[in-house]
């Protein structure tokens, strides 16, 4: 028969065992927790659309170079001082005004994040007539270096003659 | 107790021992099977929710990538939707049978657009086309649904003009 | 002695939970993987861009993968269905099941609508035995399966003329793939006017076109008689006395990629083929319902003058008349002629709305 000792040493090893299966539960059970429905992923499902839904609306203007949003935008990088349908209003303005208003016509971006949009030449640099590079920029500059920002990118492509030019607009978001 | 020595204290001792640990493993045991049965029935019932709210998302997917809701006659990348269509689809007798037909039952659909601010909310009819603003397609208010919103590109075929709005497409719980 | 009994009781324990549980992990990682391939057929459905799905083959698990092609809503709906397991599909689909499959998306047109479909398609060889009057079939039944050059799955074609394969070194000392066969077919033909009779490759499908198919037809797969002028033909699957009367690409690849296989749901290419007549009703009567109230509407709205108006309010007519065909039973070849005018005509006369600038013209991306 076992002796003593013996007995308690099947003894700890019996309780070793259940300390060893009581961590490994304790462990699923935090691992389920990490489980989540991934918010993350709407957003930026629902990000790029608002981003390219901006971008492709009739800005109400019928001119060419002014008819889309992203025509607007596109004017006021190449044609800054360009006045749309002959109004008194520059094209680098209205494309300001028609990009702010469509994006803060979204209830959740308004109410609820902080939101950056830029636009910037890919292929080739916009100057001003002093040298300045012509910039376009609108928001919160500051979200754009935010840890949990979200963002969307929109290509606008032109073609003029043999020279074909493209402009990235980037939309930056995070929490207010 | 008087005249036993100490070998029969430690003998009793060591069996209360066992008692005790005997006793302690079970509720252990039971305690691990009860926490494991918790554990898989709210893993499911979590699974449950996310695959309701993704079949919204799923759903929202197939609205707007079809041809009976979006512009022209071929599926492209980043499709609009048509107003035409969509006044079409009102007015088409027995539509939610047939939606249900093509992409499956238990589900609406809600177009509104926006930006332009202050307008009034104008439900579209077969009366008012185009001047009006919002369509909706099978909904069922009184009932428990999971919905995606998306931004969305309206065609307005009469005037020729590309809108803004929001799509809200929802799935009905079984 | 009592550690040992308590360790034993222990075991015991863990080890039948463990096979309960590794029972119900299994089930939940097939039901993961049909679930997968159902979003990857959807996907590609909804983008045209192709996708190989090899999930299947990875997980070393049985999964006895069927299309139940049963269509009749709102009672039934189409499913992939595995042992007991089941998922809805609901995109217009070809499935035919393997470890490897390869999801393409493709469509047909007519004019005011297009049909897209997708086909799932494992390694595959389709083979032709066909009269010269069936070239035409032969190249679109061609131009519409995938291009899988570079891909990990082998769709290839050839020609079987009674016990002559041509198959093995037609394009480049090769197989052909989807363009090298359809270059071959410009300059060349291999025609038969008798059934395949020589060893095929593995995984294949025969398609014998000629005109004296009939419900006596003995060689293996589908035997079609070239369309006629309205793209109508007779079809006769191998196994089963029924005539069926093909009416688009869709009907002929369901016959042909569903193949002969006896199962106990019957003839798979004939579950197919019921499937998609169903499709083509539902969606087409549907769209052609859809579209009728949309150039009525459009008519009374646009006043552009009468160009528009007239063309809008002969195209909603002719939709009319196509979704009351279809609304009935348009199975027999004197209904589906009388569709096909109807359809040709739509078609028309949408063009003529596209002529004039009524409607735009878009462009697959």
């Amino acid at each position: 028969m076992f002796t003593v000792n013996e007995r308690k040493g099947q003894t700890t090893a019996v309780l070793l065992f259940l300390v060893a299966m009581i961590f490994v539960a304790l462990m699923m059970m935090v691992l389920s927790f990490s489980e989540t429905v991934d918010q993350n992923e709407y957003m930026e499902t629902y990000l790029n659309s608002m981003l390219i839904s901006v971008m492709r609306t009739d800005s109400g203007y019928t001119d060419d170079s002014c008819k889309l949003v992203s025509d607007l935008i596109w004017c006021g990088i190449m044609q800054p001082s360009y006045q749309c349908g002959g109004g008194a209003e520059q094209c680098h303005d209205l494309a300001t005004e028609k990009v702010t208003h469509y994006l803060e016509s979204f209830d959740v971006l308004k109410k609820n994040f902080r939101y950056f949009f830029r636009v910037e030449p890919y292929n080739f640099v916009a100057r001003n007539e002093d040298g300045t590079p012509i910039v376009f920029e609108i928001g919160d500059p500051g979200v754009e270096e935010a840890e949990d920002r979200l963002v969307a990118s929109y290509t606008i492509y032109k073609q003029k003659g043999y020279n074909s030019y493209i402009l990235k607009a980037y939309l930056f978001i995070t929490k207010a | 107790m008087k005249g036993m020595g100490t070998k029969p204290m430690e003998g009793q001792s060591n069996m209360m021992e066992y008692v005790i640990m005997t006793f302690f493993i079970f509720v252990v045991i039971v305690a691990l099977i009860l926490f494991l049965y918790n554990w898989q029935v709210s893993q499911s019932s979590l699974d449950s929710a996310i695959e309701f709210s993704e079949r919204a998302v799923d759903m929202a997917g197939s609205v707007m990538n079809s041809l009976y809701f979006t512009k022209g006659t071929t599926m492209v990348v980043d499709p609009m939707l048509d107003d035409s269509k969509l006044m079409a689809l009102n007015a088409t007798e027995g539509v939610c049978d047939m939606l249900e037909n093509v992409f499956g039952s238990g589900w609406f659909v809600e177009v509104r657009l926006i930006g332009d601010e202050g307008a009034e909310e104008v439900d579209c009819t077969s009366g008012n086309y185009p001047d009006c603003n919002k369509w909706s397609l099978c909904a069922q208010p009184d009932r428990e649904s999971a919905y995606f919103n998306l931004p969305v590109n309206v065609y307005r075929k009469v005037a020729e003009r590309t809108d803004i709005g929001i799509m809200t497409v929802g799935v009905y719980s079984e | 002695m009592f550690g040992l009994i308590l360790a034993g009781f222990f075991l015991y324990f863990f080890l039948s939970y463990a096979g309960v549980y590794s029972e119900t992990e299994e089930s939940g990682i097939r039901l993961d993987i049909i679930k997968n391939f159902k979003s990857a057929i959807e996907d590609v459905y909804k983008t045209g861009v192709s996708v190989t799905f090899s999930q299947f083959g990875e997980s070393g698990m049985d999964f006895d993968l069927s299309f139940d092609a049963d269509y009749n809503p709102p009672a039934h709906y189409p499913s992939l269905v595995s042992n007991v397991q089941s998922v809805r599909l609901m995109p217009p689909s070809i499935i035919v099941p393997g470890d490897e499959v390869f999801v393409y998306r493709t469509y047909f047109s007519l004019g005011w609508w297009k049909l897209y479909f997708v086909e799932a398609l494992p390694d595959m060889a389709v083979i032709f035995a066909s009269t010269d009057a069936g070239k035409g079939l032969v190249n679109d039944i061609v131009s519409h399966m995938p291009s899988t050059g570079q891909a990990q799955v082998d769709v290839t074609f050839g020609f079987c003329d009674e016990g002559d394969l041509y198959y093995d070194s037609l394009c480049d000392g090769g197989s052909c793939e989807r363009t090298g066969f359809q270059d071959f077919l410009d300059s060349g033909f291999y025609s038969s006017s008798v059934a395949c009779t020589a060893t095929l490759p593995e995984s294949h499908r025969v398609v014998t076109i000629s005109g004296s198919c009939s419900s006596a037809y003995a060689g293996e797969g589908v035997c079609l008689t070239p369309p006629d002028e309205s793209g109508i033909g007779y079809a006769y699957v191998h196994g089963s006395q029924e005539q069926h009367v093909y009416r688009n690409i869709f009907d002929v690849l369901s016959l042909v990629l569903g193949g002969d296989e006896g199962t106990m749901q019957g003839i798979t290419g004939e579950r197919f083929y019921r499937y998609s007549t169903n499709v083509f009703r539902e969606h087409i009567r549907f769209a052609a319902l859809m579209t009728a109230n949309r150039v009525g509407m459009l008519a009374a709205e646009l006043g552009t003058g009468p160009e528009c108006v007239d063309d809008y309010l002969a195209l909603g007519n002719t939709l009319e008349s196509i979704s009351t065909l279809l609304a009935g039973d348009y199975g027999d070849y004197s209904d589906s002629i009388e569709l096909a005018q109807l359809l040709g005509q739509a078609d028309a006369e949408y063009e003529s709305l596209l002529s004039k600038g009524c409607e735009v013209r878009e462009y697959l991306l």
